[in-house]
């Protein structure tokens, strides 16, 4: 009987071990695809024009509530944005959806069919901005249940929808790895940390829609130009202009005769343009305090040629910008990609829109997800982030070769945990760093960013 | 005696502990996941049908981006895997064994060849960080940047750019196409000397863009876009994989040539994706990640009005595809049949359940999934659920086969109205969500040796 018992403890031990470790090891990276403790939808947009349909679902099969935060970055009349919250809870029961559309909230007046989450507020007309939930307890205090998972529906002009991921961070469910305060801790421990880079691949502004362009409107026939042409759709007469003319008479052209006294190398007529929202992963919703972030933005285009630019303005709490000039100079390829990271104030995440146009202004966008990747810390024995053996109580902090160098997964980090940028503390201006000696005198600690929530 | 057990017992324990860490720790490093750069990248639905042989009032085409996000050049190798069904006779259009989407476009036949379901691979070598792209019904062209081994040269010696053929991006083999794309990291500095055999590395990133456009006045653009699914290598030494024994007595044992895999067996480049330790399995070790067990897709009910106050109905197009493929063969051998369950959960919290099976290529409106031609008796319709959005979740139901998993990909597709015109239409595209791994088991990805390669 005893020896059952020994059995079974031991056994029993080890599972409970496997248990923690598994939870812990369940620390993946922030992800779009995986259910999380803390769901953002960077973009949410509310102008009359377009609207947001959110949809949140809990994975578990437990109830999970959860605090969540519409963060204003609709601008202010001096062009600065907002920055404050709207707080609301809902409640979802085992693996129970919901939705709402953000201009309409969800309240008892304009129930839905459905078990009722809890009452969602509406955003104000102009409304851009943020949605961030973090999963909570019943005193609201944050906790770890890797639940939620949801998608943002942007609605309009007209019938035109696209839709993105939200953006999940896994908590750590390790006993003690979340202190339950209102602070988030994007450090790799308590929640993921935020990435260092999010990559978008786009095409450049200015170069023709290569789709529209060989089955759609591609262009206007020069003798025509209020009829469409394309290479499925032939003018009566005349040539099909893709282009505009610069100076003389203006209009469609398909070469500089048809520019009376101007050229042909006005912008196409069918275009794509990409637009990308940034939030920081830094938030003080508690002291409604912008974040101060200045953005870098470093890629190639089609041909393997560098670009690179920066934010002229700090980010606030909210941002949306093209890539197109004159944030980067003209590129000269159809395709490109663009690393954009935070060059001082913390990390940011990003999302991705597209929008298309042909040539009679029939239009259409599509979203994505960014791309995320990470920057090499070193890792304990217990999977824990290090910089030094110091960090894991002088035991071997593995992967230390590889800290500071870029990462899309654990297996570039030559042992090491492939997590987020580094900022200096102290010194450095908060700038990024890899290691202290970017710092001038101050340090580069662990990665870290911070969502303050205000008290529950 | 006791004291024996006991410390078994605790060693036990402690191995289940150490188990777990290494799991823990290697669980951690890679995983499938649209939104980082991988070795494997999957498109599971790619559509041209740059004719409208049907008739729909607009074309269609695809639009694939691929970025190397490594600093080094790479070999790409890029498939179509082609399910386009034909006819058996002719098709509405008078071609013989012309494309078809259901029996009702074939003329005195049915729809659906034993040869439908086949790969057109094409080789692509791109530069450290570069970008490119290509329509999928035209191809594409890569810049030129004399940044590799082997950039096409010509007569005045300059570096040409590359096209289908010489290192650039082909197009589909068909003008009406429905299948995947997939591309993944080879060895070779070139695409002549690239053996097609994958390695380890991880550096892959790409979206898919659909397009349905019409010409004329009003015309019509609709978009609608998601990330290609990145499935991870497990190692980034950028050595190939080992060629491994599929069939015969030696299946799963590392080989040079058939002859090492005794009767019925032959020597393939085979990507495994999660390990199975079971002898004679395929696969014992890991290349890339396991498939995940389970998939969730947020979706609304088939039928549920749309937001915005149109009256439009919202419907969703679920595209499933196996992650084990065959791509040495042709037609339902190629893949295995994958009976997908699913669960419904609608905003009461009600459960419900369906299933298909899934084998080669499966797209598919919800509603037809379990109520095909009567959308309003399905589990999916906001008719029989009353609420306007559900959870499903969807998972393949595993096998003990040890030459293929029963994984499976997936992207799913919004549709606000039906039909045209285009202004009373619009949608979009997004990836699941997925959850788990089936421990234990393993899918295959066969990729054709050299000589086969087109």
């Amino acid at each position: 009987m005893r020896t059952t018992h020994s059995v079974r403890r031991g056994w029993v031990i080890g599972a409970l071990g496997a248990c923690m470790l598994v939870a812990t090891a369940a620390r993946a990276d922030v992800t779009t695809e995986r259910p999380g403790s803390i769901l953002i939808f960077p973009k949410v947009v509310s102008d009359g024009t377009r609207d947001t349909v959110i949809q949140i679902t809990n994975t578990s099969n437990t109830t999970d509530c959860a605090r969540c935060f519409y963060v204003n970055g609709q601008k202010t009349p001096v062009g600065v944005a907002q920055c404050s919250e709207t707080d609301f809870e809902i409640c979802l029961t085992k693996q129970q959806p919901t939705n709402w559309l953000v201009s309409n909230g969800r309240q008892p007046g304009n129930q839905f069919p459905g078990l009722n989450p809890g009452l969602v507020p509406p955003v104000p007309n102009g409304f851009t901005g943020a949605l961030v939930c973090a999963e909570v307890d019943a005193s609201l205090a944050p906790i770890a249940m890797n639940a939620l998972k949801g998608e943002a529906t942007l609605e309009g002009p007209g019938t035109d929808l696209s839709k993105y991921n939200g953006i999940a961070f896994l908590g750590g469910t390790a006993s003690g790895a979340n202190n339950g305060n209102n602070d988030l801790n994007l450090n790799g421990t308590e929640y993921n940390a935020c990435p260092a880079t999010s990559r978008v691949n786009f095409v450049p502004a200015g170069v023709p829609d290569a789709v529209i362009g060989s089955l759609g409107n591609a262009g206007l026939c020069v003798d025509a130009p209020a009829t469409p042409c394309g290479p499925t759709l032939p003018c009566a007469t005349g040539a099909c202009g893709t282009l505009t003319c610069v100076g003389g008479l203006g209009g469609p052209c398909a070469t500089d005769a048809d520019c009376v006294g101007g050229t042909c190398t006005g912008p196409p007529l069918t275009a794509v343009s990409t637009n990308v929202t940034v939030l920081p992963c830094n938030i003080n919703m508690n002291a409604q305090l912008p974040t101060s972030v200045k953005l870098n933005l470093n890629g190639f285009d089609g041909a393997e040629v560098p670009f690179s630019a920066s934010s002229s303005q700090p980010l606030s709490c909210w941002g949306t910008f093209a890539i197109a000039p004159p944030l980067i100079r003209q590129l000269g390829t159809g395709f490109a990609t663009v690393e954009i990271s935070s060059g001082s104030g913390g990390p940011v995440l990003a999302v991705v829109e597209t929008f298309h146009s042909d040539s009679v202004g029939n239009t259409a966008s599509a979203a994505f997800n960014a791309h995320m990747e990470g920057q090499c810390v070193g890792a304990c024995a217990n999977g824990a982030p290090c910089l030094t053996t110091a960090d894991c109580g002088g035991a071997t902090c593995a992967g230390v070769a590889s800290i500071g160098s870029a990462c899309s997964s654990n297996a570039s980090c030559g042992g090491g945990l492939c997590s987020g940028p580094r900022f200096c503390v102290g010194g450095g201006n908060g700038r990024t760093c890899t290691s202290d000696a970017d710092c001038g005198g101050g340090t580069c600690p662990l990665p870290s960013a911070i969502i303050r929530l205000p008290g529950a | 005696m006791a004291n024996r057990i006991r410390s078994t017992a605790l060693i036990g324990g402690v191995a289940v502990v150490a188990v777990f860490l290494l799991i823990a720790q290697r669980g951690q490093a890679q995983t499938i996941a649209s939104d980082r750069a991988a070795g494997y990248v999957v498109f599971p639905k790619v559509v041209v049908d740059s004719g409208d042989i049907f008739h729909q009032g607009r074309a269609v085409d695809t639009l694939i981006q691929l970025t190397n996000t490594s600093p080094d050049c790479r070999v790409v190798e890029c498939f179509y895997v082609n399910a386009t069904k034909h006819c058996s006779g002719i098709n509405i259009n008078g071609v013989t064994n012309g494309a078809c989407r259901t029996n009702a476009d074939c003329i005195g036949g049915t729809c659906g060849l034993a040869t439908d379901w086949q790969e057109t691979n094409f080789f692509m070598v791109l530069s450290g960080n570069q970008a490119v792209g290509w329509s999928a019904n035209l191809g594409g062209v890569i810049p030129p940047d004399a940044g590799c081994p082997g950039e096409p040269v010509g007569p005045d010696g300059s570096v040409l750019p590359r096209g289908c053929g010489t290192g650039g991006p082909c197009g589909a083999p068909e003008t009406f196409f429905a299948g995947e794309v997939k591309c993944v990291e080879v060895d070779g500095d070139t695409p002549t000397d690239s053996s097609g055999t994958p390695i380890g590395a991880n550096d892959l990133k790409g979206e898919a863009t659909i397009y349905e456009v019409a010409a004329g006045i009003p015309g019509g653009v609709d978009v609608r876009g998601y990330n290609g699914v990145g499935i991870q290598a497990t190692s980034v030494s950028g050595l190939p994989i080992g060629k491994t024994c599929t069939g015969g007595p030696s299946q799963g044992a590392t080989c040079a040539t058939d002859a090492n895999c005794g009767i019925g067996g032959s020597c393939d480049i085979a990507m495994c994706l999660g390990s199975n330790p079971t002898a004679g399995a395929v696969c014992g070790t890991a290349d890339y990640v396991s498939c995940p067990s389970t998939l969730i897709l947020n979706n609304f009910f088939d039928g549920a009005p749309d937001f915005k106050g149109f009256g439009l109905p919202i419907t969703t197009d679920l595209t499933l595809v196996p992650c084990s493929e065959n791509l040495t063969r042709t037609g339902p051998a190629g893949t295995p049949n994958v009976v997908a369950q699913f669960l419904v959960y609608n905003e009461f919290e009600q459960r419900f359940s369906a299933s298909t099976s899934v084998r080669c290529f499966k797209e598919t409106r919800l509603t037809d999934i379990d109520a095909p031609g009567n959308p309003a008796a399905s589990i999916f319709s906001i008719f029989v659920q009353g609420t306007l959005t559900g959870q499903t979740r969807i998972r393949p139901v595993i096998g003990s086969e040890l030459d293929v998993g029963h994984g499976l990909l997936g992207v799913a597709e919004e549709f606000v109205g039906v039909g045209f015109p285009f202004p009373l239409r619009g949608s979009d595209a997004f990836n699941l969500n997925y959850v788990g791994t089936n421990p234990g088991k393993s899918d295959v990805v066969v990729v054709p040796p050299p000589a086969t390669l087109q």
